[in-house]
């Protein structure tokens, strides 16, 4: 099982997030992907809290600190890939994969056809990022910042096209061992494609394992050093 | 004094071409070879090669990447060149592209450096992860010449690689030396070196130390 970093990345710089909604800053990208090469973490996620309108301007601006990070990680890259535009400016980038949200919820074939055509079907992951409102799960819809619920998703044009699912608990996003298996009984793919975020630390991550799910991403506490990557890898906690 | 050091030039022994059809991970390809003090340019058109080594990365589908290279000249061009000992590096797709022909896009004629074909991998879900390398140096013959081990250094290169990737390559030629994907895929080809050609599926310069150790020894 694969133990990745997930590093959110707005206006240019690496924050931390609680709950998919507090933001408080980490610092400069380029230092947080040179720990997590150091800890020799498995992949790096590096997602754009979007949030309804994502100025092009702003899009801009992350692509251009992200041209210049220096890793020997693979790196997969989402957060407002919501048009071919969007898709040119990644090419060339040091990044490996892709991950899409809005774009597979709204079935955006075209968008999902084309950056497969760029950078190979092995690079294209779905994002889907989850909360349980009234005892219901939902899928936000990161575009329109509005709440879908499951049986409004094609789950079988998810795992027809998406390389890999990213299954996120926004409720429990940045805390300890707290993310939530039920959302895997609610949502019926093959485990061998998920990797779980939010909440994730030791705890979880043994169960993740006996469930089968392909790779976890440890959210903020991945820098901590009460709850490092190292540790965990190296058997440390 | 003058006269003395009037003819010394400055001789970069190690020079790389990367080259680019705007499709693969260029940016990564150069810092993987520049933290390793090798010189390195990336290219776009055939007519910029200079180097003695050329490094193909490779993103995106095989019908796309090959409609590039040709296009641009690059697959004419790196023919040419292969016969004239040029070292070829070839990564993930770069190094499919390499055999006569892949099954990707409804089937793609590719630039049959090698023989082998690219299959859609069987036995297992698209291959995304880490697979242990072993690697021993000195077995290994580069255009007919064994690679002396050096006496200080390590003879064999351990540790492990990333791989990503939904095709892989099946050969029987016994003319090349290979290493298998491990595990269910050991069919597949990991990694192959036959004279100045050199070919890895997984992707050298995201494979951290291993990655730097295993370029460092390819093309110094």
């Amino acid at each position: 099982m694969r133990i990745g970093g997930n590093v959110l990345l707005k206006d240019a710089a690496a924050v931390q997030s609680y709950a998919y909604d507090m933001y408080r800053p980490l610092g400069n990208l380029q230092n947080v992907i040179s720990h997590l090469d150091d800890y020799e973490c498995d992949e790096i996620c590096i997602t754009r809290p979007t949030r309804n309108v994502d100025p092009i301007a702003s899009f801009d601006s992350d692509i251009h600190f992200l041209k210049y990070i220096n890793s020997s990680t693979p790196i997969s890259f989402g957060g407002g890939l919501r048009s071919t535009h969007h898709i040119e400016k990644l090419v060339g980038l040091p990044i490996e994969r892709l991950h899409f949200s809005s774009a597979f919820i709204i079935k955006n074939i075209e968008l999902i056809l084309y950056a497969k055509k760029l950078f190979g079907g092995q690079a294209i992951q779905c994002c889907l990022p989850i909360s349980r409102i009234n005892k219901e799960f939902y899928v936000l819809n990161s575009a329109t910042n509005r709440y879908c619920e499951l049986n409004e998703i094609d789950f079988e044009f998810i795992n027809l096209y998406a390389n890999e699912i990213i299954l996120i608990d926004t409720n429990n996003e940045g805390y300890n061992h707290a993310f939530d298996f039920r959302i895997l009984d609610q949502i019926k793919l093959n485990p061998r494609k998920i990797l779980l975020s939010g909440g994730m630390s030791t705890e979880s991550i043994y169960r993740a394992k006996k469930l089968g799910v392909t790779g976890i991403l440890i959210d903020n506490k991945i820098l901590h050093c009460e709850n490092s990557i190292w540790k965990i890898k190296h058997g440390k906690m | 004094m003058n006269g003395q050091f009037a003819n010394l030039r400055l001789v970069v022994t190690h020079q790389v071409n990367i080259i680019d059809v705007g499709l693969g991970n260029t940016a990564s390809m150069e810092d993987w070879l520049e933290a390793r003090n090798i010189h390195c340019t990336t290219v776009q058109s055939p007519a910029e090669i200079t180097a003695n080594t050329i490094v193909l990365p490779g993103a995106g589908s095989a019908g796309t990447f090959m409609r590039r290279l040709r296009s641009s000249g690059f697959a004419d061009e790196i023919i040419k060149l292969v016969k004239t000992d040029c070292k070829l590096i070839g990564i993930c797709l770069g190094f499919q592209v390499m055999f006569e022909r892949s099954e990707e896009d409804g089937g793609v004629e590719c630039l049959g450096l090698l023989e082998g074909i690219v299959e859609k991998l069987k036995g297992s879900e698209p291959h995304n992860g880490w697979e242990n390398f072993n690697l021993d140096k000195s077995t290994i013959d580069f255009n007919g010449k064994y690679w002396p081990a050096n006496a200080v250094r390590r003879k064999k290169i351990t540790g492990r690689v990333y791989y990503n990737h939904e095709y892989g390559i099946v050969t029987s030629s016994k003319n090349y030396q290979t290493i298998p994907i491990n595990g269910l895929l050991r069919n597949y080809v990991g990694m192959l070196i036959y004279r100045n050609i050199i070919g890895m599926q997984f992707h050298p310069e995201k494979s951290q130390s291993t990655g730097k150790t295993i370029l460092e020894f390819l093309v110094k």
